[in-house]
């Protein structure tokens, strides 16, 4: 393991630990709900969100800091990479952590508002039926809602796997926008008062 | 500047840049509220504008001395040097606001997507009735609430895309500025020699 590795080993700990700390909260929520409105449906969402929480819990903690070493290694890419003597090598690796960490939150974000969804759904369904009188049937989500997760749902996976093209396309805009520096600093050369 | 220095001085740009959105958007929602007056309302949107500004000013604009406080002193790069770590780590970071301000801003962007399929309807109500089509009747705090998000969610795709003219003037207020910019030479930029 070298500098990069141990950096990318300590970040995603960090990340481990980010998002561990925001799920908590969600299993709170969760037998919040159940606590309102006791019914055979919103128990059996509470039993299913909370595995569910646990299951995401117990991944995270299990691959960022039990096997962090190893998911550090995929990230930063090969096992015995030499020292990184040049400053732009810590680049790529960066963006592929920061592409990490915002598919965890893009993934959380929707499993969030998924389960705070169905929790409603469940509650007001309840809610109708000790009412007696037929008021409009509840909905899980709007189609608008359900475009919106599929595609907070698609791009958090896309993160969550390195986002390869966007990392390689974000690299290279800083690369090209470091060698414009020459071009933005002979102006400045050019008349040495502004300096 | 030193490199932890230019580290601390894009972490403080993009969180006043977080802050603005973070505090811009949250005030909104007292400003619509229809419970208080008008005169509270003024005078909070007031005190908040004053706020934002000054965490702006000293965590986007003027924050070279910050940054210099914060993480103390260290070994001058050169200018070549320079410019990467503010540029690298100026992307960095607003790629990472931008990613984390899209959860918020998708419901704007899934509805901006709907509009071809409203826009249709829209003009044969506006013909058939003589009248303004019912989408468009909405209320003074609902435009404003629209404008607000429309503009968040193209906050949040410039982020994504790297902010690529903010960054060229932060290099270059950066590097022209005269407390920064000790070194005068103009130095052969090539990606090989950092």
């Amino acid at each position: 393991m070298n500098k990069m590795h141990s950096l990318a080993k300590v970040m995603l700990a960090g990340i481990g630990i980010f998002f561990a700390i925001r799920i908590t909260p969600m299993t709170i929520q969760t037998l919040a709900f159940t606590v309102m409105k006791p019914s055979l449906e919103s128990i059996m969402t509470c039993v299913f969100s909370l595995l569910f929480f646990v299951l995401c819990l117990a991944v995270l903690l299990y691959l960022f800091l039990y096997r962090g070493k190893d998911l550090a290694k995929k990230i930063v890419g090969t096992d015995d990479l030499p020292e990184p003597k040049s400053q732009i090598q810590w680049l790529p690796v960066a963006f592929r952590l920061l592409s990490v960490t915002a598919g965890l939150f893009c993934l959380n974000w929707t499993a969030s508002h998924i389960i705070f969804n169905l929790n409603r759904f469940f509650i007001y369904k309840g809610m109708h039926k000790g009412a007696g009188i037929f008021i409009k049937t509840p909905i899980i989500a709007t189609l608008e809602q359900l475009l919106g997760w599929l595609i907070m749902l698609t791009i958090g996976i896309y993160l969550l796997c390195g986002a390869p093209h966007f990392v390689r396309w974000q690299v290279k805009k800083t690369l090209h926008q470091c060698k414009n520096y020459d071009h933005l600093n002979r102006p400045a050369a050019a008349k040495p008062e502004n300096l | 500047m030193a490199k932890m220095q230019i580290i601390t001085k894009a972490v403080l740009t993009v969180l006043g840049i977080y802050a603005l959105v973070t505090l811009l958007f949250c005030q909104r929602w007292f400003f619509l509220s229809s419970q208080q007056s008008v005169l509270p309302k003024i005078l909070f949107f007031a005190a908040f504008a004053v706020l934002t500004a000054f965490i702006v000013f000293f965590t986007v604009f003027s924050n070279d001395s910050l940054a210099r406080k914060i993480a103390g002193p260290g070994d001058e790069l050169n200018p070549a040097a320079k410019a990467l770590w503010l540029t690298a780590s100026l992307r960095l970071g607003l790629v990472f606001a931008g990613l984390m301000l899209l959860p918020d801003s998708i419901p704007t962007i899934v509805k901006i997507l709907k509009i071809p399929f409203l826009i249709r309807p829209a003009v044969s109500e506006m013909f058939l009735f003589k009248s303004l089509p019912t989408v468009l009747e909405l209320p003074p705090e609902a435009w404003f609430r629209i404008i607000c998000d429309f503009f968040k969610a193209m906050l949040t795709v410039y982020l994504i895309c790297g902010a690529p003219v903010f960054i060229r003037w932060q290099l270059r207020h950066c590097l022209r500025n005269p407390s920064n910019a000790e070194q005068t030479e103009t130095p052969n930029f090539s990606t090989t020699n950092l």
